[in-house]
């Protein structure tokens, strides 16, 4: 198996467009449909996920997260890019460097 | 001939008295939607992608469900035609029971719509008139709270499935449904309604059809409120409490009428799982309330539900 590119603060990340999602009371739930498969985001998650929109940098998408929970900007960086490896592991969303 | 009836909007036809439906309301020119019709029914379908030992679906569409001793139900590829060949007299109330039970939910989803175990209720709240639709498994008390809902003077849509329909914009409707509550003797009893003159759901049960008059011919109304319906025997372990994301969902699919049945109808990419979220996502809010099963908390949890307050009790 070819293993990913690793992402980086450089790389731009959206929606995997054949993956629907829906949000409930702030909550993302996102669909893999074909192989049956959900997956429920929590609250900071579920931030992460609208702020991808129509897509973004990591780099963008991390300096927004620190302004909007004003937290340490190396922590965010990381949990961010770990969650959206997760999410790509999945093909719930979509590269490019 | 029997004179056409409305159900979800549609123009049924039957052969079998349905008095849980109303006379056709819609415009007299319309075409036939469905037909219910008494006839023979094949033991086994051409062609089966299953075959359980209730129910068989073919490799077009149509399926047949057998409940041994009451009647055997058809529904052809198109579903458009229901042929029943009753074991008991065709006005069994028996027949009617199953009938619009499984049966009448492999239709719904056939035709795109969502069947959800629930009771609706009518609330007018400040955005306008809205439904409340109270679900959960059998005898967790959907009919009782709709019948204690319909006391305290709203109006009830239904008691046993709420066929939902999910439009483009991702609203969320509840069509009309059947015009009746039915409910257990042991629970007319504890709301102080009369059983006399009811019909029973079948012969054997103590479980009787408390008509509608006011149910089952207006327009569809958006769905509000789902209450995810559960009981404790402690009081101590109540609950009510918003859902979320997946558990909304999780709530939301399993509380899909017959949803093992209906998943194995479900075309590739539209599962039952997704359309439960679509729905789940198009309703303002969900709830879980667990509560012990008494009489005495009716009229409280009807006061907090129906003020559509119910955000102020979270």
């Amino acid at each position: 198996m070819t293993k990913a590119p690793a992402i980086t603060l450089a790389t731009f990340v959206r929606p995997n467009p054949a993956k629907p999602s829906v949000e409930i009371e702030g909550e993302v739930v996102l669909m893999s449909i074909d192989d049956g498969l959900y997956f429920g985001l929590n609250a900071v998650g579920s931030e992460v996920w609208r702020r991808l929109g129509d897509g973004v940098t990591v780099a963008a998408l991390c300096t927004g997260l620190a302004e909007h929970y004003d937290g340490d900007p190396a922590r965010i960086e990381a949990d961010t890019l770990a969650l959206l490896d997760k999410l790509a592991a999945r093909a719930l969303v979509e590269f490019r460097a | 001939m029997l004179a056409d009836q409305g159900l979800c909007g549609w123009r049924v036809r039957s052969e079998i008295v349905l008095p849980e439906l109303h006379p056709w309301q819609g415009d007299p020119a319309a075409g036939v939607d469905l037909v219910i019709r008494l006839g023979a029914v094949p033991d086994r379908l051409d062609n089966p992608i299953h075959v359980g030992a209730l129910l068989q679906i073919g490799e077009d569409g149509a399926c047949r469900h057998e409940i041994e001793g009451v009647a055997t139900f058809h529904l052809d590829a198109a579903a458009r035609v229901i042929t029943v060949h009753p074991a008991l007299s065709a006005t069994d109330p028996a027949i009617r029971a199953f009938l619009f039970g499984t049966t009448f939910s492999l239709l719904c989803y056939r035709r795109g719509l969502l069947p959800l175990h629930a009771a609706c209720v009518r609330v007018d709240g400040q955005n306008g008139p809205g439904v409340i639709a109270l679900a959960g498994p059998s005898g967790v008390g959907k009919s009782t709270l709709a019948a204690a809902f319909r006391r305290a003077g709203h109006q009830v849509l239904g008691d046993d499935i709420a066929v939902l329909r999910i439009a483009d914009d991702g609203i969320v409707t509840v069509l009309p449904g059947l015009a009746r509550i039915k409910l257990w003797g042991e629970s007319l009893h504890g709301l102080d309604l009369p059983s006399d003159g009811l019909e029973r759901v079948t012969s054997k049960l103590e479980k009787f059809i408390l008509p509608l008059d006011d149910a089952g011919s207006d327009a569809p109304l958006r769905v509000r409120t789902v209450v995810h319906l559960g009981w404790v025997n402690d009081p101590r372990h109540g609950e009510w409490r918003t859902l979320r994301g997946m558990e909304a969902v999780m709530q939301m699919s399993g509380n899909i009428y017959r949803h093992r049945y209906l998943a194995r109808i479900s075309a590739p990419g539209d599962s039952v799982l997704a359309r439960a979220a679509r729905a789940a996502a198009g309703i303002e809010q969900h709830l879980r309330i667990r509560r012990v099963q008494d009489f005495a908390g009716l009229d409280d949890l009807v006061a907090r539900l129906g003020g559509l307050d119910a955000r102020a009790g979270v």
